[in-house]
């Protein structure tokens, strides 16, 4: 912290002397030899680089054992390790285990790869993902603190959902609702696990981590879902009779999740969070049971999600997902007006009209932002989307 | 916490030691299994630079016509191959579906193509196999050289899926064609 700033709010009356002598004290503290640590930062990727480098250019030389059993030896060592830093707090407890954390993670999720080279076997991508993720999510989930950990395991449960799902169309003719409508639910499944734990755990801010990944997942994907079905009749799955089967069995898991949610959590958050689950499952089914390429009636279910969305974040206080909620059913109004005069272009009126159409809700939004927007100071609740304040 | 150091922090990290041992100790007692045979190659593609080091070839199974083995529908097909393994007398082409235990065991082996493999449903009918760099450009004459045979070692463990394994030469037998031919 730079004392120019301190000198200035003392000089503004807003702290006294008092005030500045303990926040420089705090500061000097807290401060670390950053030029040092740069410098030793440096040095290791140096080496990190040289030794990848080193081993990379004798890659054929080396016999596939000894490059597998040099691999486990460093999954070990490190495995080692987080054994000892974890007592340990500050600086090494904290940040150093999470990194050694995500190495050793993706050094397990490599060495599949590398088995995979040495021994010349090929497998559905899901496989290794599946078996990754039985091994080391307990070790991710007990241990992390950060978001280097939270992401990186939504991203490795989300991928392998994804990858499993697209190897099951191509294995099967006749794919069972139940079984694809569990896998889209993948996420939810993780925010109900996340709230549960963020009640038990010790370590609230990673399980709400892991919370916020999974919901902004979970709402990205059915936006998705209803922009594909407004562009083809069936959506993602294609026009299919299962397709409303899966939606109805969503509805259900949807809502059933909601209500786990909220007797787990009955502030604020619990209620915007299973708010946004049953609009989603609703909205969804609604718009799978009607399949219909109608702009108007596809816009409202999109803004209807989107809506739902807002009326969370207004409820719980988070600012800035609001702000992104009027931007985004703005852009869709927009984009609404322009398929609405689509056949109004050749004339002109009709790019007119969208563009008058197009300027006014965009002061609207501008509007409804300022005046409906969570206030900055979240009052009762500290927020409890950290990443959106 | 301390209950937590002592007891589930170690099992934690013993998981993924243990789960990845056990997965490497099954792929190498796999990859051990089944049967190893020598298989002609035809209409090679020498090292592609660009792709990494290996040699594309296409199998010349002995006794068996290109055209019987489709290659849009491959993946539906399997090689019931009979000699005394590394020697190949026949090569029958069949169809996966309809396929019977006890067909399979009139078969000294049983090769199917790997669709996950890089070439896919095409497995049957090409393949790769890893040269080291140095020696590269040795194979690259062998292979452009109408004297010698091109033999690939492979081995088409228990699942029926082909690995190759090495590639050997042989002087072409050509002599058979020419005393027709004279004849």
């Amino acid at each position: 912290m730079p004392d120019r700033k301190i000198n200035i709010w003392l000089d503004a009356g807003l702290i006294d002397a008092d005030a500045a002598q303990r926040i420089r004290e705090y500061e000097a503290d807290r401060s670390r030899p950053l030029g040092l640590w740069s410098l030793i930062g440096l040095g290791a990727l140096a080496i990190g680089l040289g030794i990848i480098s080193l081993v990379a250019a004798n890659w054929d030389d080396i016999p596939g054992m000894i490059r597998l059993a040099v691999h486990g030896l460093l999954i070990a060592g490190l495995c080692a390790a987080i054994y000892l830093l974890q007592p340990r707090k500050g600086f090494l407890g904290l940040y150093l285990k999470d990194v050694l954390l995500f190495v050793l993670a993706v050094l397990g999720l490599t060495f599949f790869g590398h088995l995979g080279q040495v021994y010349q076997t090929s497998s559905p991508l899901w496989q290794p993902l599946v078996i990754w993720l039985l091994l080391f999510s307990p070790l991710l989930l007990l241990t992390g603190r950060g978001w280097l950990i939270s992401m990186l395991w939504m991203v490795g449960l989300l991928g392998t959902a994804l990858t499993y799902q697209g190897w099951y169309f191509e294995q099967t003719e006749s794919p069972q609702s139940f079984y694809l409508a569990m896998i889209t639910s993948m996420p939810v499944f993780a925010l109900v696990l996340a709230v549960f734990m963020r009640k038990i755990s010790a370590r609230q801010a990673f399980w709400e981590q892991i919370g916020q990944f999974a919901l902004a997942a979970f709402v990205a994907a059915v936006t998705l879902k209803l922009i594909a079905d407004s562009v083809s009749a069936g959506g993602l799955l294609g026009s299919e009779a299962y397709v409303s089967d899966i939606a109805a069995i969503q509805l259900v898991l949807w809502s059933a999740a909601a209500l786990l949610i909220y007797s787990f959590n009955r502030i604020a958050t619990g209620v915007s969070i299973g708010g946004i689950l049953v609009a989603a499952a609703i909205i969804s089914f609604v718009s799978s049971i009607a399949q219909s390429g109608e702009p108007l009636g596809n816009a409202i279910l999109f803004m209807a999600f989107w809506a739902a969305v807002g009326w969370s974040a207004i409820y719980s206080g988070w600012r800035n997902v609001f702000q992104v909620v009027v931007a985004i059913i703005a852009l869709r109004l927009i984009i609404l007006s322009f398929q609405l005069a689509y056949d109004l272009f050749s004339s002109g009126l009709g790019l007119i009209i969208a563009g008058l159409i197009t300027i006014a809700i965009a002061v609207m939004a501008y509007r409804v932002s300022r005046v409906l927007a969570p206030t900055k100071i979240s009052t009762g609740e500290q927020d409890d989307e950290g990443g959106d304040q | 916490m301390s209950r937590y150091r002592r007891f589930f922090l170690p099992l934690a990290l013993l998981l993924p030691l243990a789960g990845l041992g056990l997965i490497w100790l099954m792929t190498d007692r796999e990859s051990r299994q089944g049967t190893e045979w020598d298989v002609p190659i035809a209409g090679y593609d020498p090292r592609d630079l660009l792709r990494g080091h290996y040699v594309q070839f296409r199998y010349d199974w002995p006794a068996v016509a290109h055209e019987d083995i489709p290659i849009w529908s491959a993946s539906r097909k399997s090689l019931c191959i009979r000699g005394t393994a590394p020697d190949i007398d026949s090569v029958e082409v069949r169809d996966i579906s309809g396929f019977s235990e006890e067909m399979e065991s009139s078969c000294d082996a049983t090769a199917k193509a790997n669709p996950w493999s890089e070439e896919g449903d095409d497995g049957l009918i090409r393949d790769r196999i890893y040269v080291p760099q140095e020696e590269g450009r040795d194979y690259d004459r062998k292979l452009a050289n109408p004297g010698l045979q091109g033999i690939v070692r492979i081995r088409i463990n228990n699942k029926g899926f082909i690995t190759p394994l090495s590639l050997s030469f042989q002087p072409r037998l050509d002599d058979n064609r020419e005393q027709e031919n004279v004849q």
